[in-house]
């Protein structure tokens, strides 16, 4: 269970940037997290793995609160795929960049390896463990990123935008790999008939306020998604 | 190490922005031939914006605890060319004075001679270039690095302490700041220089015609050029040099008091100091031997400095305070006007 | 390294100070940037131990501010990024410089102690000239005197471009080293190892994007020999402006108060 009680985050200039926000997310559950650009979905997705502090309200992994204290401990049981591979890999090849994650959280070579390769080829990429990330496609670039983060056997994942500036085929590949995982995902997206595709809940934001937290039925209901300004 | 304006005299400050805009010029010229010049600027741009980014990237440096940061100069210079280079970290150190108060108008010149024209006008063609013979590769990458780093660094720490000495502001004799500034600078200069050094390597393993001289067979911008404008650069520094000895000498207290007077006071130092007092002495004999010099010089005497006393500081206090309410005053006045015209 | 959003911030929030609309903003950006010139090598020309003389001079930075209507929060704590070096020149004067030069009931102050005041003060001056320059005055009106005084195209170009790109490349960084971070169990800063792929991924990622924001520019027509033309007359608000700060600044410098 991801539990958010009354969370508030501020930016530096002391806007709101999510304003007392209150949901959880299931083991397992999918959740689809739409709104306009600049409702705050990034921010949400960044305070859950502790990037931005709240100024209120608490974040709850498991039995786990997080706090200065289990920083480390959420950030491995929750996962955050950036919207931007290219901001994710920054290491000189795939492979190397799927370790970083295992070696930084203490996991031996031989294990690293065999993980490294296991999350390689079940996102049916193992091919490209050895190339620099320079060298990807946009579409290879995501599922390396996806590939970094899951090798690292999150409970909890975060999606920002998994879809955005992929071809048809390759997001038919995406909806297919994130419906696979077994995981609670909280997706941020404006990609509706995707979210449809992979949800069965919706979070709807609306200038950092959580407005309609309700079944995928939500994703057809056009008159209510336009006055939350999509 | 950025030069502070509180820490430069006027005289020298504005020597060293009148040779900085001199190299800005001729740098901004030397690209401007090159048939990429069009292509080259966007390039020269976000380089300029990529050191300025890299150098909030902070790590850690093994089996001492402390940060370290990237510094830029020959990193670019690696990659773009030394004049191109020049130019970019130019640019960032404008911005930083301007928008970030790092350094100040007064010291920028000083800034951009330290941390732009010695490693990239100087360090560059006349240590790294050398080194790399024309054929970068993975032995000469890495050492041509570290080599024009630590000179590049030492270089710059060097002329930090001239300058600041020449400016006469701190009592620090010449041997203890030296001796405080370079070693630091060592140190840094070996960490920077493996950095620098890791960063090429591996952008030479990933685009290997993006290092400068490297795959490409001579089309920089011509050798001839470049060594046109170290010779230019060199009459320069010795003309400036020459007048900025001579307005020292004009100066009662500058140097003769940091030197001078100290050169008994700190054990171990003497060597040096006496050095350095030779060569004050000298230029001493030539500021009586030219002595149009006014000597009212920007600096004022240790006896006034007696005479300033309680009241003085008192008087700074209450202009202080008057300056401050001046200010309140007109934000108030200023809101009332408003109100008014709300009304 | 929240420093880095913070330093996006203040690029941010000096944009918006220098769009603002009062007097000051109004004048002629030349003779902001002259008055600002003179007003700091007048102060940098007072010697080692003139800190009285020095007072008088705080009411250029607090009058601007009033008339700028800038807030006093915003730019104070940007004048303590000056203040490492200066402090450690400041400090040895301290060390090496032990004479007296007064005493206030019984406490004696060393000429040390003098000086570092007079160095910390002539900072604060210094510094706050140069940002009630950029605070008063919006990006573009500058680069457009800099070609105004003839200063190479080529050079302007790339200095407008380097403040472009600052923010974008931040912004990257922020992201980069936020990824690492996640992943490397909290660690404060990078490993060393870790730099050469690390930066060298950033610079070509940059690279790349400078040539796809060179195909942008050339296709609204970018060519270094296009110069836009300005068309700031030099006013007398603006001549009387540079002269109320450049005489008050001699007068100051001969004439002692205290």
């Amino acid at each position: 269970m991801l539990a958010v009680t009354d969370l508030t985050v501020k930016y530096p200039d002391g806007t709101c940037a999510i304003n007392a926000a209150r949901f959880s997310i299931k083991a397992g559950e999918s959740v689809a997290l739409i709104g306009a650009n600049g409702a705050g979905k990034t921010s949400l997705l960044l305070a859950l793995v502790g990037v931005l502090q709240p100024a209120l309200g608490e974040i709850q992994v498991g039995e786990t609160i997080l706090n200065k204290r289990t920083l480390s401990e959420v950030r491995s049981r929750v996962g955050l795929v950036f919207q931007n591979p290219d901001d994710q890999l920054f290491m000189p090849t795939i492979f190397e960049d799927i370790a970083f994650g295992l070696r930084s959280f203490g996991c031996g070579e031989t294990e690293t390896a065999e993980r490294v390769n296991a999350v390689l080829s079940r996102l049916g990429i193992g091919h490209l463990a050895e190339r620099s990330p320079l060298k990807l496609s946009g579409g290879e670039k995501r599922l390396a990123a996806i590939a970094a983060v899951l090798a690292m056997n999150p409970e909890f994942l975060l999606f920002d935008e998994p879809t955005a500036f992929l071809d048809p085929r390759a997001r038919r590949n995406m909806t297919t790999i994130l419906s696979d995982l077994s995981q609670g995902k909280l997706i941020a997206t404006h990609d509706l008939a995707f979210a449809e595709e992979t949800c069965s809940r919706v979070l709807l934001l609306q200038n950092g306020k959580l407005v309609v937290d309700g079944g995928r039925e939500l994703l057809r209901d056009f008159p209510a998604l336009e006055a939350a300004g999509l | 190490m950025h030069m502070a304006d509180a820490l430069v005299s006027p005289a020298v400050g504005m020597a060293m922005n009148a040779i900085s805009v001199a190299a800005i010029v001729a740098a901004a010229a030397n690209v401007k031939k090159d048939e990429l010049a069009e292509k080259k600027v966007p390039i020269m741009g976000v380089a300029g914006a990529l050191v300025f980014a890299g150098q909030m990237i902070n790590f850690t440096i093994p089996a001492t605890g402390s940060s370290g940061h990237i510094g830029g100069g020959i990193l670019l210079a690696g990659l773009l060319g030394g004049v191109p280079a020049f130019l970019s970290i130019a640019a960032v150190l404008i911005i930083q004075c301007l928008f970030f108060a790092d350094g100040g108008l007064l010291a920028l010149g000083s800034n951009i001679f330290n941390l732009g024209v010695i490693p990239c006008l100087f360090v560059y063609p006349l240590i790294f270039k050398p080194l790399i013979k024309g054929n970068a590769d993975y032995r000469r990458l890495p050492i041509a690095s570290v080599a024009a780093v630590i000179v590049g660094l030492q270089l710059g720490a060097l002329c930090v302490v001239l300058q600041t000495l020449f400016s006469g502001i701190t009592a620090l004799p010449f041997g203890t700041f030296a001796a405080l500034m370079m070693p630091i600078h060592l140190a840094i200069g070996i960490v920077e220089g493996i950095v620098t050094a890791a960063v090429l390597c591996f952008v030479y393993k990933m685009r290997p015609e993006i290092i400068d001289g490297s795959a490409r067979p001579a089309e920089r911008p011509g050798g001839v050029s470049t060594k046109k404008l170290l010779i230019a650069f060199v009459v320069m520094t010795v003309v400036v040099g020459g007048a900025l000895s001579l307005f020292v000498s004009a100066n009662p207290d500058g140097l003769e008091w940091a030197i001078g007077k100290t050169t008994y006071k700190v054990l171990g130092e003497e060597t040096e100091l006496e050095a350095v007092g030779g060569i004050f002495d000298g230029a001493a004999s030539l500021r009586d031997s030219v002595a149009f010099l006014p000597d009212y010089a920007f600096t004022s005497d240790p006896e006034n400095a007696m005479g300033t006393s309680v009241s003085g500081i008192f008087g700074a206090a209450i202009t202080f305070i008057f300056a401050g309410a001046t200010g309140f005053v007109i934000s108030r006045t200023k809101k009332r006007k408003k109100a008014v015209v709300n009304v | 390294m929240s420093d880095i959003s913070a330093r996006v911030h203040e690029i941010r929030a000096l944009e918006n100070l220098a769009a603002g609309r009062t007097a000051i903003h109004r004048l002629h950006p030349l003779a902001k940037l002259f008055s600002a010139l003179v007003f700091i090598v007048f102060v940098a020309s007072f010697g080692r131990y003139d800190f009285a003389r020095l007072a008088p001079y705080l009411f250029y930075p607090f009058i601007m501010m009033a008339l700028a209507e800038l807030p006093y929060r915003l730019l104070l704590p940007r004048v303590l990024i000056a203040l490492p070096f200066c402090l450690f020149a400041g400090i040895s004067n301290v060390v090496f410089d032990k004479a007296a030069a007064f005493s206030v009931g019984g406490v004696t102050v060393s000429l040390g102690v003098l000086s570092l005041a007079t160095i910390l003060l002539k900072m604060y001056l210094c510094v706050m000239a140069a940002l009630l320059l950029v605070a008063t005055t919006p990006f573009t009106e500058l680069t457009a005197q800099m070609r105004r005084l003839c200063v190479p195209m080529v050079f302007v170009m790339v200095f407008e471009m380097t403040f472009r790109y600052i923010g974008v490349l931040l912004e990257e960084v922020h992201s980069m080293t936020m990824a690492y971070k996640l992943r490397s169990g909290n660690k404060k800063a990078l490993e060393m190892r870790h730099m050469g792929s690390f930066v060298g991924q950033l610079l070509l990622r940059g690279f790349d994007r400078a040539e796809r924001v060179h195909a942008a520019m050339r296709c609204r027509g970018y060519s270094l020999k296009h110069v836009p033309p300005s068309r700031r007359q030099f006013k007398r608000a603006d001549a009387l402006a540079l002269a109320a700060v450049c005489l008050p600044s001699l007068l100051l410098r001969f004439i002692t108060v205290w």
